[in-house]
Order: structure tokens, then sequence, then C-alpha cells
């Protein structure tokens, strides 16, 4: 197996609470929760920018969330303003995080 | 093809999205984006995402994309499989001590099968480094310049760092031989007191003088002071020109010895001015008419 194979993502179940980012400026902080089965995704977003870029925080976090095919969770976002690829990134730590088994 | 210019490289931390940001604005002729001592250990998965997302993401205009990893054994091998597809221009290795590293490297960037070309910058900062340099330098076609790290190779040799740089100037010498010798820049270490313009000048001049082609930096003041040590002075471009009209107009003479202000120019020295005025001229720096 290649190092590349390392992104391959073995399980998509969200095993625990995690978090990711930061309250600085620019930055977000992601927690993220395992939900109840059939509970579906709940989202809880909160930004300085929400009336102008609300819908478009909304719209990254559910791509990010799909792209690993999850279903159950519940997840907060607090936006010290950051830009697109910061909360793509963010998002992307705290599931992989969740998912994977703790130390 | 035409050299890389890396007057300055700025380290950026690979965990702070709003100083990621600022990478574009900054002028530098490279940015670090680094996942190695300015990212804490239980962070390093955050970094790698973000630097990641940030390089296919961030217009860095002008500036070459280096990514700073981990050492191969702390880490370097997920830095790598993170931030590779991304697509960056250059990887740098820290403390990196023999061709095997860089050739275990390369092997892994082929791997990847990018549709770019990217180069290795392995950074030589310990005692070991320095005496394997030239082999590290000649590791791999990848590799298009070495990078000397001071405060590493202090603590390394077990010296103290100084204003003046004693304890690395044979350090830095080293890798200048090496990189030269190998056909490949030499860029060298940062100036660590950020409140010393005066002395980031003069030893800036220093390490021009001594052959390196740039040097890192820590903050965004020092990038406009490094690039104008980098730029020739106006009396080093006067002297450039004179000595090839000198080196022409002996040449249309018939003549093997050019002379200038009494002082014979010789093949080195001609040689020395032509790169210079193809530096100068990268640099939009105006070419002076000759006054001889």
């Amino acid at each position: 197996m290649g190092i590349f194979d390392v992104m391959m993502i073995e399980t998509r179940k969200i095993l625990h609470e995690a978090e990711a980012g930061n309250h600085d400026k620019g930055d977000v902080v992601i927690k993220l929760k395992p939900g109840p089965e059939g509970s579906g995704i709940q989202l809880d977003i909160k930004s300085k920018v929400m009336a102008l870029f609300g819908s478009q925080i909304r719209a990254s976090v559910l791509e990010e969330i799909a792209e690993y095919g999850l279903t159950d969770l519940t997840l907060s976002v607090r936006d010290e303003g950051a830009l697109d690829y910061a909360i793509r990134a963010r998002v992307q730590t705290a599931i992989e995080r969740a998912i994977r088994e703790e130390q | 093809m035409m050299e890389q210019l890396r007057r300055s490289r700025i380290y950026l931390p690979g965990n702070r999205p709003r100083m990621i940001q600022k990478g574009p604005g900054l002028g530098a002729d490279a940015v670090i984006l680094d996942l190695e001592d300015s990212v804490s250990p239980e962070q390093k998965d955050a970094a790698r995402f973000l630097v990641s997302r940030a390089i296919k993401m961030i217009d860095f205009g002008l500036s070459e994309v280096m990514v700073r990893i981990n050492p191969i054994s702390h880490g370097g091998l997920l830095d790598l499989a993170a931030v590779l597809p991304s697509g960056p221009d250059a990887v740098v290795v820290p403390k990196c001590e023999s061709k095997a590293e860089v050739q275990a490297i390369e092997n892994i960037i082929k791997e990847a099968k990018l549709p770019k070309l990217i180069k290795i910058l392995p950074m030589i900062e310990t005692a070991k480094g320095i005496l394997n340099a030239y082999e590290v330098a000649c590791a791999s076609p990848m590799v298009d310049a070495i990078t000397f790290g001071g405060e590493d190779f202090t603590q390394d040799i077990g010296a103290t760092r100084t204003k003046g740089g004693k304890e690395i100037f044979w350090g830095r010498s080293m890798v200048i031989i090496a990189a030269k010798a190998a056909g490949v820049q030499a860029l060298d270490t940062v100036f660590s007191d950020l409140t010393d313009e005066a002395g980031l000048r003069r030893d800036t001049i220093e390490i021009k003088e001594m052959g390196f082609d740039g040097r890192a930096a820590i903050h965004p003041s020092q990038i406009e002071i490094i690039h104008e040590c980098f730029t020739p002075t106006d009396k080093e471009m006067q002297y450039a020109v004179n000595v090839l009209f000198a080196a022409e107009k002996a040449r249309k003479e018939g003549s093997g010895v050019a002379v200038v202000k009494g002082k014979m120019v010789d093949k080195p020295i001609i040689q020395r001015a032509e790169k210079m005025i193809k530096y100068a001229e990268r640099l939009c720096v105006e070419i002076p008419a000759p006054t001889i």
C-alpha cells in the first residue's frame, strides 16, 4: 500500500465528539457530536457574517459532511470570519478526529 | 530553464488561516507554509488539511509556494500524503542528512504522479548534514537549492548563537560550496532579531557577498530589506556594464585583454558581470549606459 492510500477512509461513523479550529480572527471552531440513529444532520451556525455568507457556510459544511457519507450528527460552527477553504479544512479535521478511535 | 528567484522566503505557520491568507500580499519570492516547528504536535493533522486546502484555493501570485514538512520519521509521510495532491511548488525537508532521505522523498513525489514538477529543498541544519551537504545537493534532479538552518545547527553543535555569527560561518560556507559544486542555489537561514533592522541589513549583505542566493524571513517587515540587499547597487551595476563594454571592445579590437579603471578584466569577472546584468533585468532594475 502506498502512502497515498493512507487517505482512504475505512470507517464513516462518528465514534465520539471532536473539535477543530480556534477562536482567532479569520478562523472557525467546529464541534461535532454523534447523533441518535435517524436524527439526521443538525447544524448550528453562528457567524459575524451570517447575513452575507450564512447560506454559503452552510452549503460548504454540508458538502464536507457529504464527502464522508455521514448521516446522524450534530455540528456547531462558531465562525470568526474564516474563508471558505479554512471552514472546509476545519470541518474535515473535526470529522477525521471524530471517526478515528481515540488513542 | 530560468533559475527561480529566491531572494526571500517567508515562513507562515501552517495552522493559522489569517497568516496564511496574508501570504499573497507580502511580496516575498516564496512563502513557506510550515507544518514543522510552528505547529504543535496535537495540531499537525489540522495544519495538514488547512495547508492542503490553502494551496488549492489561494492564489499566491508570483510567490513560489513551498511546504516545510516534518522529518520523515516524525509525520513527514503523512504531510506529503496530505499536501502533494494539492500541488505545492516545492517541499522543504528539515534536518536533512543524507542522499537516501532525499531519494525517499523523490520516490514519494514520483508515486504521486502529479501533473507538475515539484522541487525538493533540503535543509542542512545539523553537523552530519553539513558533512553530507554535497551528497544531499546532488541526490536528485528535483533538488534545485539547499538551505542552511542556523538555529538548529547551532544547537546541534553545542554552540552559542551570536550576532556576529562566527559559530555558523563554517556551516554557511560549507552549504555554499556544496550547493555551487552541485549546481544548485544556496539559501541562508533566518535573522531572528525582528527589532534589529540594521543587523538584518548587515548580515544579509554579508551572506550575499559570501555567495548565498537568498535567505529566509520570519516577519513581513524583513522582506523588503532582504530584497534591497539582494538588488545590485548602482555602483555594482555601473561596474558590470563597464566590464561588459570593455570586454566587447577588446574582442572587436582582437585584443585578449580588457581593462577597466586600470585593472585587467578576465573571464570570471566578465561572467560575474553578465550574471549580474541578467539578474538585474529580472528584477527590472534600470541598466545604466557605460561610462568608459
